[in-house]
């Protein structure tokens, strides 16, 4: 029983290699900056955002301007006072940009994130599996 | 689906949260160390699967499997997919974390209805049952969500092409899939290694007996 553990735990591992693989995986949205006064709503997967709604705050938190983006996700506003950039898909997905602060943290990589989360489970099965057959014995 | 921060009004993100948080502590309360492999293993296998996201239209799905977790897990199965949705909000931002509790309980509820459901159906095919429980799985996550953005804000449902609407259409391929995912996973879990499914069994009908 404990040759299958090992079994399936190889192949959870296998599994999470050929993961990153897979054209699709979950959409976060972002705002990029193109230029100054110009921003693109983009998923990160690369594709672009064509039905997102933007908003921009000033320091006051309130609202200077709001507008659809562009069939290419860009949407263009006066940098006079923007301060947050929000934008909204209406289907769950929603970002935020800060304008000055380089909101562009480096995502965690995703293979590697993946695989280490994955391992962390087998980890922890393997662990009270053997616990409990040495319990068991 | 996983609701983003900022989806939700602070009401309904409060209550969810808080609801969630009391089927956490049913969820743990309990919990024998025989029963952590498999509930890691599922969680790991929820946090792989849910990453994947299948466009349709101008929306994407992504499989959720909170059926079969329930068949499995049972009373585990909330901590598996909390602890699963947690990992996602943080180190992807795949969800929102004010949200977390409604993305859990969306998943939890219709998880825990399965394990009732399947056990309750003790002795028919498995292939079926496991059917039945993957389809209606994701039609309840579906019904919660609706709940969830109604409660929100009833602009949701305006339109032809109303957010509620597309992600009704959308899901719609998710039951198909997920009902012969599950049918057949059980099936081969049944064969493969019974005990999962098994020792359960017993205690079902055990309880039943009594």
């Amino acid at each position: 029983m404990l040759k299958h553990f090992k079994t399936a735990t190889m192949m959870l591992v296998v599994a999470m290699f050929i993961l990153p693989a897979t054209p699709v995986l979950a959409h976060l949205m972002l705002i990029e900056t193109l230029e100054e006064g110009k921003v693109q709503v983009v998923y990160d997967d690369g594709t672009v955002a064509r039905r997102a709604e933007v908003v921009v705050y000033n320091e006051q938190d309130e609202e200077i301007s709001r507008g659809q983006v562009d069939t290419e996700g860009v949407f263009e506003y006066s940098p006079v006072e923007a301060a947050v950039i929000v934008a909204d898909d209406g289907l769950g997905h929603r970002a935020q940009y800060v304008v000055e602060e380089d909101q562009h943290q480096a995502a965690l990589p995703r293979g590697p994130t993946i695989a280490l989360v994955l391992s962390g489970f087998g980890l922890i099965a393997l662990v009270f599996h053997r616990r409990v057959r040495e319990k068991g014995s | 689906m996983h609701i983003a921060d900022g989806v939700l009004s602070t009401q309904v993100a409060a209550v969810t949260s808080g609801v969630t948080a009391a089927v956490l502590a049913y969820s743990v309360k309990g919990i024998k160390e025989e029963e952590i492999p498999r509930t890691s293993l599922l969680a790991g296998f929820f946090f792989a699967v849910s990453l994947i996201s299948i466009p349709v239209g101008p929306s994407t799905i992504h499989p959720l499997f909170a059926g079969l977790l329930g068949v499995i897990l049972g009373r585990r199965a909330p901590l598996a997919l909390f602890v699963g949705l947690l990992l996602q909000a943080v180190l992807f931002q795949h969800g929102g974390l004010t949200t977390l509790g409604a993305n859990t309980l969306m998943l939890s509820i219709p998880a825990l209805l399965s394990h009732s459901i399947y056990h309750g159906m003790a002795g028919r095919q498995i292939i079926l049952r496991g059917a039945l429980v993957g389809g209606f799985s994701v039609t309840a996550t579906v019904l919660i969500l609706i709940v969830l953005l109604v409660s929100t804000d009833p602009a949701f449902t305006e339109g032809t092409f109303s957010v509620i609407n597309i992600l009704v259409v959308g899901h719609l391929p998710l039951v198909a899939i997920e009902a012969l995912v599950t049918g057949a996973a059980l099936k081969l879990i049944a064969k493969a290694k019974p005990e999962i499914l098994g020792a359960q069994e017993a205690e079902a009908s055990a309880n039943r007996a009594r």
